[in-house]
């Protein structure tokens, strides 16, 4: 047989990709599948504003609206959010906020549709899946990187100064990636069929911003008088985004970081979100097509 | 070398006709696939049981609402072979190409597959409308499968195969179609697959691109290629095939010799086309003032048959009712073999015509040794008014007769290899005609 000829099998009982030694077939695929992702994260980026005139600015934008909203609301009285002792000027809080939990829910979203839109090649030839979730989540991670940086920018017009460990933030922000790709590999074989889940999750996540100190601090446990905050502090917590925003916040504004037991249980959570999903997909790849 | 390339084994596929049932089912076997490994299944130990035993695998059962695509096909393909395909739309051709290239899983059975595979159904895939067909070179062969060095090394040779350079790097949504599937062939052909499988898909693009594909292909084959074609044109199944596959309503109709089973499909198709015409016989066509009752074909001599040997006159018989008195009515009668007008006997032509006609009667017209070839054939009947500018009846083609194989080789001289299976093309009418060969000898005087 001419050069290196492979053989495939595609059987009926499905037992390879059930079996253990599926993990070792998932991270050769992977590995495999380098170039094919940065190829595909590179046309979607070429081709995401190639007709559009303001290009680029579209992906900086929700953001900086959200916190010149609420910056706006707060100046003026309408909301009243106390920002505890020492922390950053708020627009700054609502930005680094805003922008982590997009991150997240950028990452989910896209990740989840990813296998959906791209129906016309899923159903026309074979590759790993993977691939496609992997390469949105790319695009995801480039489009916060500009927005990371339009963040640093902001923070030179407040004339506001991180400490210098800031350099480090970049590490929080991995578990948050992990859990959204985890959750998007997860979710996207069913939005397959149905696409109530992206939808859904559009939903949730509308939500889950307020449930996340993006626009307010998380209270807390301590001064609590009511019942009230004393939830909003519980639903903070079960979010596992909270602690990495958390993380952040403390770095910027002490330069410190102790990890916390709720950091530590999101992190753990995060990377079997993660390995469960991955599986799960790797299961399922084989039905995507015909469901499409 | 003899391992085949493609190994198929009692491979069966089955889909839901209903959509909201599909998302139930697939929601069901993805909790299931995730819940329980298969290993464990009760039904999978038995499959691997038969597995063993070289039985056929038990049919699973059909849930509500869901139909076999695809039931029990089994085949092998070595290299440098070509399977031709053949069947009706729906047939399950395309279900089997989905399952060779992997994009679908069967239901029951395995496929084995040894090398590198690519489909032409995959033509253009990966695509970006936004980006220039240079940047979609790469991308399209990167979700194929190749490297960005080999890309690099044959970008060129793709370039100039597809013949759109001038367009290279102008969007590709900006591409015609056949710009679009030229650019992507090309970087289907440059991929050096072990196996083809080819879709119908050489129908796209002018003849001159069409032969470009097809002497490659031919090449590729030379090269110890395996190709599964399908393809509705049976000619280009019987030059290209070495055995032939005759899917029907997702079974193995008829597998083998080429030759053999294309005259059996054939002739399947001609009865099949004949029963399809058939109930069109009842309906009645016509307007107040004249109606066509019927139109009714016979032998010359008025006994019954719609089935005539090559050159066996035959007769037509109009059978007319008219309300009034129409004056010097011209009849005619248009002879079509599917959308081809053949022949038209006019009265507006010969100058033939009754005085008038009123009440019910017949007109009938004896057409003398045809020459007309086997196959089947239409007739549609009109009656126009004595200015012979205005149709009485409404147009139909309700009539229609066959032209039948038997005893035509002792009309036409067949002496030449093409009766025996070679591509032919044979045309609608057998005129008569004789070779000058100028000097030389005829080949058949020679053997004499």
């Amino acid at each position: 047989m001419s050069k290196n000829s492979p053989t495939t099998v595609y059987d009926a009982s499905n037992s390879d990709r059930i079996a253990l030694r599926a993990w070792q077939t998932m991270f050769r695929e992977l590995a495999e599948s380098r170039e094919l992702i940065s190829r595909l994260v590179k046309r979607d980026m070429a081709s995401q504003f190639r007709q559009s005139f303001l290009g680029y600015v579209w992906i900086i934008l929700p953001p900086v609206a959200t916190t010149i909203v609420f910056t706006l609301l707060r100046k003026a009285n309408i909301i009243n959010v106390p920002m505890p002792e020492g922390a950053m000027p708020y627009a700054l809080f609502v930005l680094i906020g805003t922008t982590i939990w997009g991150l997240f829910t950028q990452i989910t979203i896209m990740a989840t549709t990813s296998i959906a839109n791209a129906g016309n090649l899923v159903s026309k030839i074979y590759f790993p899946r993977e691939v496609l979730v992997l390469s949105a989540v790319g695009t995801g991670l480039i489009n916060v990187l500009i927005r990371l940086m339009m963040v640093a920018l902001v923070f030179v017009l407040f004339k506001y100064a991180p400490h210098w460990q800031v350099i480090f933030a970049p590490l929080l922000l991995i578990p948050v990636i992990l859990f959204g790709v985890g959750l998007g590999l997860m979710f996207a074989p069913i939005n397959t069929m149905m696409n109530d889940m992206s939808r859904m999750l559009e939903f949730a996540f509308q939500f889950g911003m307020f449930l996340t100190p993006t626009v307010y601090p998380t209270p807390t446990l301590g001064n609590a008088d009511s019942i009230w905050q004393q939830g909003l502090y519980w639903l903070h917590t079960v979010n596992p985004v909270t602690h990495f925003i958390h993380g952040l916040h403390s770095l910027i504004e002490s330069g410190t970081f102790s990890p916390d037991r709720g950091f530590l249980i999101s992190c753990i959570l995060s990377v079997v979100v993660l390995l469960c999903g991955w599986r799960f997909f790797h299961v399922c790849e084989p039905m995507l097509a015909e469901r499409l | 070398m003899s391992e085949p390339v493609i190994e198929v084994r009692h491979v069966g596929k089955k889909y839901a006709k209903s959509l909201k049932k599909a998302m139930v089912y697939g929601l069901l076997d993805i909790s299931k696939a995730a819940a329980l490994p298969q290993k464990y299944r009760s039904d999978n130990y038995d499959a691997r049981m038969r597995d063993i035993a070289g039985e056929a695998p038990a049919i699973p059962k059909l849930r509500g609402s869901e139909f076999w695509a695809l039931q029990n096909v089994s085949f092998d393909l070595k290299r440098g072979e070509c399977v031709g395909m053949i069947g009706h739309n729906g047939a399950g051709k395309s279900t089997l190409f989905k399952i060779l290239s992997g994009i679908i899983s069967p239901s029951t059975g395995r496929v084995t597959i040894r090398g590198r595979l690519t489909s032409l159904i995959e033509v253009g895939s990966g695509f970006h409308p936004m980006l220039s067909g240079r940047e979609n070179i790469y991308i399209s062969g990167a979700v194929l499968g190749m490297s960005r060095q080999e890309i690099d090394k044959k970008l060129d040779q793709i370039i100039a195969f597809s013949g759109v350079e001038e367009f290279i790097d102008m969007p590709v949504k900006f591409y015609s179609s056949g710009m679009h599937v030229r650019l992507g062939f090309s970087v289907l052909a440059h991929l050096e697959p072990d196996i083809m499988l080819i879709d119908e898909i050489l129908a796209v693009g002018d003849m001159e691109f069409q032969k470009k594909c097809i002497d490659r292909i031919n090449k590729m084959r030379a090269e110890e290629m395996a190709i599964a074609l399908v393809s509705h044109n049976l000619h280009r199944i019987e030059s290209l095939s070495s055995y032939v596959m005759w899917l029907e309503h997702g079974e193995v109709k008829m597998k083998g010799d080429t030759g053999e089973i294309i005259e059996a499909y054939r002739a399947w198709e001609i009865e099949k086309y004949r029963q399809a015409l058939e109930p069109a016989e009842k309906s009645e066509s016509g307007n107040e003032k004249v109606r066509l009752e019927r139109v009714e074909v016979s032998r010359a001599d008025g006994g019954e048959s719609t089935s005539f040997e090559y050159g066996e006159s035959f007769k037509v018989t109009v059978h007319y009712d008219a309300r009034v008195r129409v004056e010097a009515p011209k009849f005619q009668l248009f002879f079509y073999a599917e959308d081809t007008l053949v022949f038209v006997a006019s009265m507006l032509i010969d100058g033939h015509c009754p005085e008038y006609i009123e009440g019910k009667g017949k007109v009938e017209c004896v057409v003398a040794h045809p020459c007309l070839l086997p196959r089947v054939y239409e007739i549609a009947a009109t009656i126009r008014d004595l200015s012979g500018l205005v149709d009485l009846v409404e147009w139909n083609r309700e009539a229609h007769f066959t032209i039948n194989a038997e005893n035509i080789e002792k009309k036409i001289t067949m002496d030449g290899p093409c009766p025996v299976g070679l591509v032919m093309q044979t045309g609608v009418v057998h005129l008569d005609y004789q070779w000058e060969l100028d000097g030389a000898r005829a080949s058949l005087d020679a053997e004499v």
